[in-house]
């Protein structure tokens, strides 16, 4: 029976290791990532980066995008993703608009699963 | 009634109140200065800032010898006098009209694309492209390097701007090497503080300000229901990318104009663009824009966001100079027709319907972006001094 709990336990913190996430300073937490935009705060039409950390096991792939759905349009730049030793960096992303936009970060598990983790950020 | 109609009267013929600004405006008013910005020289071009460069930039910027026909040089189009533009319509060509308007050259150093479809990425880049363009001046890199070596005070100014001699250098490093020079120049043409600068800074450090009642409610349209703020962003009053006005797609000759759509493939596959060996930006910093543009469907038909700065002194307007006058401008966006727009663009427009008096309030905020010191236009060539000469 302490066997079956712990394991129930085991699989439930590989499962959703997003509670497990510590905010970083100056960023954000989306879902199982913490996110630090470099620079930040997030600047408006001026490029920026972002360092993501996976709060449990790094993920096979992560492809990251941002939109303004109130605008109906996407940023004029596509980001280039690279795996770091400890998780992944974005580079290449521009707002070029003040107001409310949405990151969206596609990630592809080591198990072949895959998730749309979403985060809202203001910008001014 | 009768004792009533006094007050009336009274009431109607009082001025509106004055316009307080919210802490949110305040806020997007802050983000529209300081002016003018610090200098921050360009990291791809080694010759930006230098006075030498300057100098020599000046002196070619009215250079006809660098056209096929010795007949035009980049004063032709871009004239002091008209703002940096040439008050035309359409620019005009070596055999007539071209299918766009001349941009202006006002605190062009600002930005990140260049040209109304953003096919250049760095100024010097940008000034190449009408010098060797069969419509433009019809030039070429053997001409351009022939005409500086050939010239003794040319090359002295060349060689005291490049730190080397023309004669040792191939004819298209003296290309790159004299559009970085003009560039440099042209990063000096920046406008003079306009009445909403001061306005700006007196509302920020508490101070009573002048401006004018109708310009403060102007300024509100703008930031507010209007939504021009949110392209014509940032001190240049502009975010330097590109979109959908609801323009005519077509040119003149009915041909259809694929603006920054175009403009991307452009950039990207340019000899001369920061990606390229000619970018002095040994880190690649500054090749970020051309490095991660991404071309899409909706760039069709989009066109650079103009600054908005000297306004006053740069009509006619929109990238195919259709429109002649601010009204009309705002004429434009107040009757906007929805059905023009990309159905797959952006959701930004929408027709405004400006009263009469928004109209012309926002006219007036304007016309107050607008440094009277600049209507004059000339002097810039003459302070950029002459070259070869220290002066």
């Amino acid at each position: 029976m302490r066997f079956l709990a712990a394991a129930i336990l085991l699989l439930l913190l590989a499962a959703s290791p997003a509670w497990a996430c510590t905010m970083p300073a100056g960023g954000f937490v989306a879902g199982s990532l913490a996110v630090t935009p470099q620079p930040a705060p997030l600047p408006v039409n001026a490029p920026f980066a972002l360092a993501i950390a996976p709060c449990g096991a790094v993920p096979q792939a992560l492809a990251v995008d941002a939109t303004m759905p109130a605008h109906r349009h996407g940023m004029n730049y596509r980001p280039a993703v690279t795996k770091t030793g400890d998780g992944f960096r974005a580079d290449g992303l521009l707002f070029h608009m003040p107001g409310d936009w949405e990151f969206v970060f596609d990630v592809t598990h080591a198990d072949g699963r895959r998730e749309r983790l979403t985060h809202t950020v203001t910008v001014q | 009634m009768i004792r009533l109609l006094p007050l009336l009267v009274v009431l109607l013929a009082a001025p509106a109140a004055a316009v307080e600004f919210t802490p949110a405006e305040r806020a997007q008013i802050e983000r529209l200065g300081p002016w003018p910005p610090a200098f921050t020289p360009d990291p791809g071009n080694r010759l930006s800032g230098q006075p030498a460069a300057i100098a020599f930039g000046a002196a070619l910027f009215t250079e006809p010898r660098l056209s096929a026909a010795g007949d035009m040089s980049c004063a032709s189009c871009h004239r002091p006098e008209q703002g940096w533009g040439d008050g035309r319509a359409l620019a005009k060509g070596r055999q007539g009209d071209l299918v766009r308007h001349t941009p202006g050259l006002w605190n062009a150093r600002l930005l990140r694309w260049f040209g109304w479809d953003g096919a250049s990425d760095s100024l010097w880049a940008a000034a190449i492209r009408p010098v060797l363009s069969a419509a433009e001046m019809g030039g070429s890199a053997a001409q351009t390097a022939a005409v500086i070596r050939g010239d003794d005070a040319l090359s002295r100014c060349f060689a005291a701007a490049a730190g080397q001699e023309a004669d040792a250098l191939a004819d298209e490093e003296v290309l790159v090497l004299a559009a970085k020079a003009l560039a440099a120049f042209q990063e000096t043409i920046v406008s003079a503080r306009a009445p909403f600068d001061e306005f700006r800074d007196a509302l920020l450090q508490g101070r009573a300000s002048e401006y004018p009642e109708d310009a403060r409610r102007g300024l509100t349209l703008f930031l507010g229901r209007g939504n021009c703020v949110m392209c014509h962003a940032g001190p240049a009053f502009t975010n330097g990318e590109f979109h959908d006005t609801g323009l005519p797609f077509f040119t003149a000759s009915g041909r259809p104009d694929p603006g920054r759509f175009e403009g991307i493939r452009q950039v990207r596959e340019s000899p001369w663009n920061r990606l390229s060996r000619h970018s002095d930006d040994a880190s690649g910093t500054s090749a970020f824009a051309v490095r991660h543009a991404e071309r899409q469907h909706r760039n069709w038909g989009e066109f650079k966001t103009p600054s908005l700065r000297n306004l006053a002194h740069t009509a006619p307007y929109m990238h195919n100079g259709s429109l002649p006058t601010q009204a009309a401008v705002i004429g434009h966006y107040s009757d906007l027709d929805p059905d023009r727009l990309h159905s797959d663009g952006e959701a930004i427009l929408r027709a405004q319907h400006f009263s009469p008096r928004e109209a012309a309030d926002l006219a007036a905020f304007l016309a107050s972006l607008s440094a009277p010191a600049d209507a004059r236009g000339g002097g810039w060539l003459e302070r950029a001094g002459k070259c070869g000469t220290g002066e």
